[in-house]
């Protein structure tokens, strides 16, 4: 589907608010003290990363949709 | 700051509102409560911008997957708000009880105004 200059703006904009979102969380739930808040934070971090994945899509316009489990920006899991 | 502190101690309040968790002096690096909020405040900066992109979208698709992500983006804010509040890091100031009987009564002397019956 074709995209707007306004939608590739946009889209840009919240690509680089998702994955400063998802590092801050990441960072922040390794800082932790209460184990709650670092679950908390962690699964943050989780849905930031994901919301980062879809819309990347949209700007896939070659067809191949990248799998969200993969690709680098995937952070390495919590140490427990 | 120490003031507050010492008071907190001296009280010893079980109360909902109590702050848990938290060092008892409290230095200039970020604690849990310092995290907790940045990333609430994170999530409130970021909800306000989606809503802009939301009502711009020019296709169906995007539209969906903003919106998507704008209500995840909402739940994740009230997740943040409800654990910071059961952890008494979150308080509010109850408002005048007869300062909303008095807004009740204003505006429930509007009926006369209503078009629909």
């Amino acid at each position: 589907m074709q995209l707007s200059t306004k939608d590739l703006n946009y889209l840009k904009d919240e690509l680089s608010w998702e994955l400063l979102a998802f590092k801050k969380c990441h960072h922040y739930a390794q800082e932790c003290q209460d184990q709650q808040v670092k679950q908390l934070i962690d699964q943050m971090g989780r849905m930031h990363q994901q919301h980062y994945q879809q819309l990347l899509n949209h700007l896939n316009t070659g067809g191949v949709m990248p799998t969200p489990a993969q690709g680098p920006t995937n952070p390495k899991p919590m140490s427990q | 700051m120490q003031q507050q502190n010492n008071q907190a101690q001296n009280q010893q309040q079980a109360t909902p509102q109590h702050s848990t968790g938290l060092p008892q002096v409290k230095g200039p690096e970020m604690n849990d409560r310092d995290r907790i909020n940045d990333v609430l405040a994170m999530e409130k900066y970021m909800t306000t911008a989606y809503n802009i992109a939301v009502n711009e979208a020019s296709t169906d698709p995007l539209y969906q997957t903003q919106m998507s992500i704008l209500t995840n983006l909402h739940r994740a804010q009230r997740d943040l708000y409800n654990a910071m509040s059961a952890k008494g890091w979150y308080k509010t100031d109850p408002a005048d009880v007869q300062k909303v009987n008095q807004a009740f009564q204003q505006f429930n002397n509007y009926h006369t105004q209503f078009p629909y019956s």
